[in-house]
């Protein structure tokens, strides 16, 4: 049984796992969008011109672990954004990916519920100028791209 | 000298006080002996050796001192006699504990009701209740509770619990004034080392269900949307006697199902990482649509696929509440 008052970064890191893994309030996580996704619906770009579900899930994975640097200290912003066009849509290249996102959630959710609280006012760089700031983006960021992934996946599945 | 080891010597002290008066009104011989190792007791606390096995000088486990502050020797030292008593005492009590729990699957007005109750040993510290009505228009009440500990103290601690609230339910109470009334019982009855955290439900009529949660982790509610938790929050039963607690409300759609839980689903753990309220969420989302018992097996079973074979560490109770999908009509809670 642990400690009754969940601490500010508590509840970031349960809106962090909850945006990834389940219980979102808006319906499915990123992992549940994910869930039954294969290479080829992540190859598949079936909006010309927009992006695939693979350089979403490259994008995203990208800012966990850029928000990983910052709590760790980094000061300077990125000199890229994550977005990439896979070399390789393999399906191991996909399945990589995969757990590289995990991995990159994993260690977050890590990161944010040793943080201090104190800490969540750091001054960081980027448009939100505190960590607190930085990790509501990424819930935000999550959300986001989860939407798109859904919209992705039917459009691939129809198509 | 630990706090734990303070609290416990308040104790013994004013039960050794509550001994030598019953001794001097009626000196029977096993009040005596029970004073004499009261007294040992606290003797051990003063010069330190509280805990610690007579035999080998080995610490005996706090979790057996914590259910007997008396103990001298540890279980490798009791003697074989001593060994099969305690082994019957263990399965009489887990043949207790078994008899009062409710029925596995009930069915009130529109409601289903399931539960999975899986001691981590012969006993449980988790507390699942179901409160008929005694009159008519009053609400199905449901209790999913968690006492501190595990083992034979923490059966001890279960017990009152499921004694005091039924010694409640009777009296017509509204949620909170029942949760309200639990805890100041609790906590005159067990002392303030003591707690449970708990859920409490009323089960009304057209899908009104009121929620009162004392430190229980959230509830997860899936309906057609998703699944997620139920926020809100009181202080656990037994901390505080004046401790109060606010209900819930939830308007539950035919078919819609409420997950109560106790710590040990979410916080099994593998290594350093935890199951976590994500996944559990998840597994419910999965089998939202599966009959109550089946719902709650693969929940079950997702908690034990995450430990890859590895032994939870805790009990484990689900109780599932779902509103039937053939429910219509809604009439005043």
């Amino acid at each position: 049984m642990r400690s009754l008052a969940q601490s500010d970064t508590e509840r970031f890191a349960d809106q962090l796992e909850r945006s990834f893994r389940g219980g979102a309030w808006h319906g499915p996580a990123l992992g549940e969008t994910l869930d039954g996704v294969d290479a080829a619906t992540a190859r598949r770009r079936p909006i010309p011109g927009s992006h695939n579900i693979f350089e979403i899930v490259s994008h995203l994975t990208f800012w966990l672990e850029e928000t990983r640097r910052r709590i760790a200290g980094k000061q300077e912003a990125p000199s890229e954004d994550g977005w990439h066009r896979p070399d390789d849509g393999s399906d191991e290249a996909w399945s990589d990916l995969l757990a590289d996102l995990e991995t990159a959630h994993r260690g977050l959710h890590a990161d944010v519920r040793a943080l201090d609280a104190e800490r969540l006012e750091d001054t960081v760089a980027g448009s939100d100028p505190t960590l607190r700031g930085m990790l509501l983006g990424v819930l935000q960021h999550n959300a986001y791209h989860s939407g798109q992934i859904v919209l992705l996946a039917r459009a691939g599945a129809a198509g | 000298m630990t706090r734990e080891e303070e609290v416990v010597r308040e104790r013994l002290t004013a039960r050794r006080d509550r001994l030598a008066e019953l001794t001097r009104e009626r000196p029977e011989e096993r009040l005596v002996e029970l004073m004499r190792r009261v007294d040992a007791a606290l003797a051990a606390m003063e010069i330190g050796e509280w805990g610690v096995c007579e035999e080998c000088q080995e610490p005996i486990s706090r979790r057996r001192m914590a259910a007997d502050p008396l103990l001298r020797v540890c279980i490798e030292c009791l003697s074989e006699e001593a060994r099969h008593a305690l082994e019957r005492d263990l399965e009489a009590a887990a043949q207790i504990q078994r008899r009062l729990l409710p029925e596995r699957r009930v069915r009130h007005c529109e409601w289903e009701i399931a539960y999975l109750w899986e001691p981590h040993g012969a006993v449980s510290g988790d507390h699942v209740d179901v409160l008929r009505p005694q009159a008519s228009g009053e609400p199905l009440h449901l209790i999913l509770g968690d006492v501190v500990g595990k083992g034979v103290g923490a059966s001890f601690l279960q017990s009152n619990l499921h004694a005091l609230f039924h010694a409640l339910s009777g009296a017509q109470l509204a949620l909170p004034e029942l949760v309200r009334r639990a805890n100041r019982l609790f906590a005159d009855a067990t002392g303030s080392a003591s707690y449970a955290t708990l859920t409490a439900l009323a089960l009304g009529d057209g899908g009104r269900l009121a929620l009162a949660n004392a430190g229980h982790p959230r509830p997860l509610f899936a309906d057609a949307r998703g699944v997620r938790p139920i926020e809100g929050a009181g202080l656990p039963l037994g901390l505080f006697g004046d401790s109060t607690y606010a209900a819930h409300e939830l308007s539950v759609q035919p078919g819609e199902t409420l997950l109560l839980y106790s710590d040990g689903w979410t916080e099994a753990a593998k290594g350093e990482e935890e199951y976590g309220i994500g996944r559990a969420a998840a597994a419910l989302r999965r089998a939202a649509h599966l009959p109550l018992e089946e719902l709650l097996a693969a929940c079950r079973d997702d908690v034990d696929a995450f430990l890859a074979g590895g032994r939870r560490s805790d009990d484990l109770t689900l109780l599932a509440i779902r509103r039937t999908p053939d429910s219509t009509g809604a009439t005043p809670f």
